[in-house]
C-alpha cells in the first residue's frame, strides 16, 4: 500500500515535469508546424548554464540564466535555421532540428566531460513525509512549480491575443497575416517559450534524487515526444495528460520492476514507448486529437 | 463620379509564363457594391489575392486614398481598412466562432501580452469593446447562438457567414468577398445577399464582390467589372453589362467579334 502511494506521488511529480516538457514541444508545433527534436539540446544548454552561473551567483540567478539561455538558444535556432530557411517544408525542417540537436548536445557534452555538475539548489537532498508518502522535497516543489507554469500558460493561451494568434497561425498563415498577425513574432515567442519550458523541467529533472547535470539529461527530453503523441499531437490539453500518464507509468514501472523478474529489469526506461505503442494501437489519433470535431 | 475609394491600375500578375492578370484597371466608388465577374479561370480570385498582397505584382498598382497598397506588407493591409474572405473556407475548425471573430479584432488591439495578462484597465476596456463588436456583428449575421460553438461543427452556410463576420469585425472600409454564396441554394444566397446589403448600410461599407451567381450579382451590385482570360472586357452598370454582346459572348462561348459585328449591323 505504501509503495503504491509513493509510486503515485512520484509519478504525479514526474508526470508534471514531463507535461511541462511536452507542453513546450507542442507550443512550437502548434505555432510553426515543426516537430522540434532539438528539445533536448535546449534543455541541456539551459541546465548547463544554470549550473555554471549558480557556482558564482547562487541558485536563483542560475535558474534565471538557465531559463533565459534555453529561450535564447531556441530563438537563435528559429531565426537562423528555420524562419529564414529557404525551404518551408515542415518535414525537412523537422529533420534539421534532429541534426541541430546532435551538434549542440555533442558540444555541451564535450564541455561537461565525464563530470556531474551540481545545480546547488538550496533544498538539496531533503525529503518530506506526508502520511505514508516519502518524497524528495525538490519533487514536491517541482509539482507545484509545474502546475503554476501550466496554469499560467493556459491562461495566456486561452485569453490573450498572443494565444489566439498562436492557435491560428500555423493552420492559416495567410489568413492570420491578412488579419494583421505578425507571424514572425508568433513564431519566435513560441520557440522562446518552448525552450524555456524545456529548461524548467530539466532543472528539476537534474535535481535530487538525480545527482546533477550530465549529458544524458538531453535524452529525457525524448519523453516529450511520446507524451505529445499520446495526448494527440497538437493538442495542448493532450500534452498535459500525456505527460502525466507517462510519469505515472514510469514511476509504477520503477517501483515494481524489481519484483517482476528479469524480463522487466529496465521496464521504467522503456515504459514511455510501451505506453505509446499501446495507445496508438487503440486510438491512432491520440487521446485528445486537436481535430476531434468535424461534421461532414 | 466621386473620388474612388480603391483604384486598381494596370494590375499584371504572371505565374511563370502564364499571364493570369493582364493590365487590369478599375475603380471602386465609395459605398458601392462592386462586382467582379467572369468565366472560370478569368482571374477573379487572382485579382483579390494580388490586391491583398498574397501574389507579387509583375506591374501595376493598387491605390487607396493615394497610398500604394501594393507596396505594403500583407500584414499591414488590414490596418488600411481592407478585409477579405476566401473562396475556399479558411477557418481553423477547433476554434469557437467567438475566437474566430476576435481574430478580426487583432489588428486593432493595442494592449500587449503583459497588459492583458495583468488585466490592466486599458486591456480590459479594449476587451470589452472587442466583445461588443463581436456580438453586434454576430447578431447581424445570425451567428449569435453559435458564438461558443467550434467552427468545425457548423454547417457550411454558417461557416461562410463566420468568415464574413471575421472580416467585418476588423471594421474595414472596403470588404472583399470571394464567392460568398458559392454552394448555397437560391433561398440561402438571396438571404445572404440581403445580409450583405444590410451590412453595407450598417457599417457604411464599400463591398467588392467576386461571384458566379448572376442573379445575386445583378440584384445586389451597383457596378460590374467583367474579366476574361485576365483582361477587363467590360466595366459598367449591371443593366449595361446584361446587354453587352461581348460579355454575353464570353459567357456563352460564341465568337465575341462576330457578335459585336452582328450587334453593330442590327444597331
Amino acid at each position: 500500500m505504501d509503495s503504491l502511494l509513493n509510486a503515485l506521488a512520484s509519478g504525479l511529480s514526474l508526470g508534471a515535469l514531463y507535461a511541462v516538457m511536452a507542453l513546450g514541444f507542442v507550443v512550437i508545433y502548434r505555432a510553426t508546424g515543426v516537430l522540434n527534436f532539438a528539445h533536448g539540446a535546449f534543455l541541456l544548454v539551459g541546465v548547463y548554464v544554470a549550473s555554471i552561473v549558480s557556482e558564482k551567483h547562487g541558485y536563483p540567478a542560475g535558474v534565471l540564466a538557465g531559463l533565459l539561455a534555453g529561450a535564447v538558444v531556441a530563438v537563435i535556432a528559429e531565426t537562423v535555421f528555420l524562419r529564414h530557411s529557404r525551404t518551408q517544408d515542415h518535414v525537412t525542417l523537422t529533420i534539421l532540428t534532429l541534426g541541430l540537436n546532435l551538434l549542440v548536445v555533442t558540444e555541451v557534452s564535450r564541455r561537461i566531460g565525464t563530470e556531474t555538475l551540481p545545480l546547488r539548489d538550496p533544498v538539496g537532498n531533503e525529503v518530506v513525509q506526508l502520511g505514508a508518502i516519502t518524497m524528495p522535497t525538490v519533487r514536491l516543489i517541482a509539482l507545484v512549480v509545474a502546475m503554476v507554469a501550466i496554469a499560467a500558460f493556459l491562461l495566456l493561451f486561452r485569453y490573450t491575443n498572443w494565444g489566439l494568434s498562436m492557435r491560428v497561425s500555423n493552420q492559416d498563415g495567410e489568413v492570420a497575416a491578412l488579419m494583421g498577425v505578425r507571424l514572425s513574432v508568433v513564431s519566435w515567442t513560441s520557440w522562446a517559450i518552448g525552450g524555456a519550458l524545456a529548461v524548467l523541467s530539466g532543472l528539476f529533472l537534474a535535481s535530487f534524487p538525480t545527482p546533477g547535470v550530465t549529458p544524458a539529461l538531453a535524452d529525457t527530453a525524448f519523453r516529450a515526444f511520446p507524451a505529445a503523441v499520446i495526448g494527440g499531437l497538437g493538442s495542448v490539453g493532450g500534452a498535459l495528460v500525456g505527460g502525466v500518464m507517462l510519469g505515472m507509468v514510469e514511476a509504477f514501472a520503477a517501483t515494481y520492476e524489481g519484483s517482476l523478474g528479469s524480463w522487466a529489469h529496465n521496464l521504467s526506461g522503456i515504459s514511455a514507448w510501451v505506453l505509446l505503442l499501446v495507445v496508438l494501437l487503440l486510438r491512432p489519433q491520440g487521446l485528445f486529437s486537436a481535430r476531434q470535431v468535424q461534421r461532414v | 463620379m466621386t473620388e474612388p475609394v480603391l483604384e486598381v491600375e494596370g494590375l499584371t500578375v504572371r505565374f511563370g509564363g502564364v499571364v493570369a492578370l493582364d493590365d487590369v484597371s478599375f475603380a471602386v466608388a465609395p459605398g458601392r457594391i462592386h462586382a467582379i465577374i467572369g468565366p472560370n479561370g478569368a482571374g477573379k480570385s487572382t485579382c483579390f489575392n494580388a490586391m491583398t498582397g498574397l501574389y507579387p505584382l509583375a506591374a501595376g498598382s493598387v491605390r487607396m486614398a493615394d497610398e500604394r497598397l501594393d507596396l505594403l506588407h500583407r500584414r499591414r493591409i488590414i490596418g488600411r481598412g481592407i478585409a477579405r474572405t476566401f473562396q475556399n473556407l479558411v477557418l481553423p475548425e477547433s476554434l469557437t466562432v467567438a475566437d474566430v471573430l476576435r481574430l478580426g479584432r487583432h489588428h486593432r488591439t493595442r494592449a500587449g501580452l503583459l497588459a492583458t495578462a495583468l488585466r490592466l484597465p486599458r486591456a480590459r476596456g479594449e476587451r470589452r469593446a472587442d466583445d461588443q463588436i463581436v456580438r453586434s456583428v454576430a447578431e447581424i449575421l445570425g451567428l449569435e447562438p453559435h458564438l461558443a460553438d467550434p467552427v468545425g461543427v457548423l454547417p457550411y452556410g454558417l461557416r461562410k457567414k463566420t468568415e464574413i463576420a471575421r472580416a467585418l469585425c476588423a471594421e474595414p472600409t472596403v470588404l472583399l468577398l470571394d464567392e460568398p454564396v458559392a454552394g448555397m441554394n437560391d433561398a440561402e444566397s438571396h438571404a445572404l445577399g440581403e445580409c450583405i446589403r444590410e451590412c453595407r448600410e450598417q457599417y457604411e461599407l464599400t463591398v467588392l464582390l467576386v461571384e458566379h451567381d448572376m442573379e445575386l450579382v445583378m440584384n445586389l451590385s451597383d457596378h460590374v467589372t467583367v474579366l476574361q482570360s485576365g483582361r477587363v472586357i467590360a466595366d459598367a452598370s449591371p443593366q449595361q453589362i446584361q446587354q453587352d454582346p461581348v460579355v454575353i459572348a464570353a459567357y456563352l462561348g460564341a465568337d465575341a467579334v462576330e457578335m459585336r459585328e452582328e450587334a453593330a449591323t442590327r444597331g
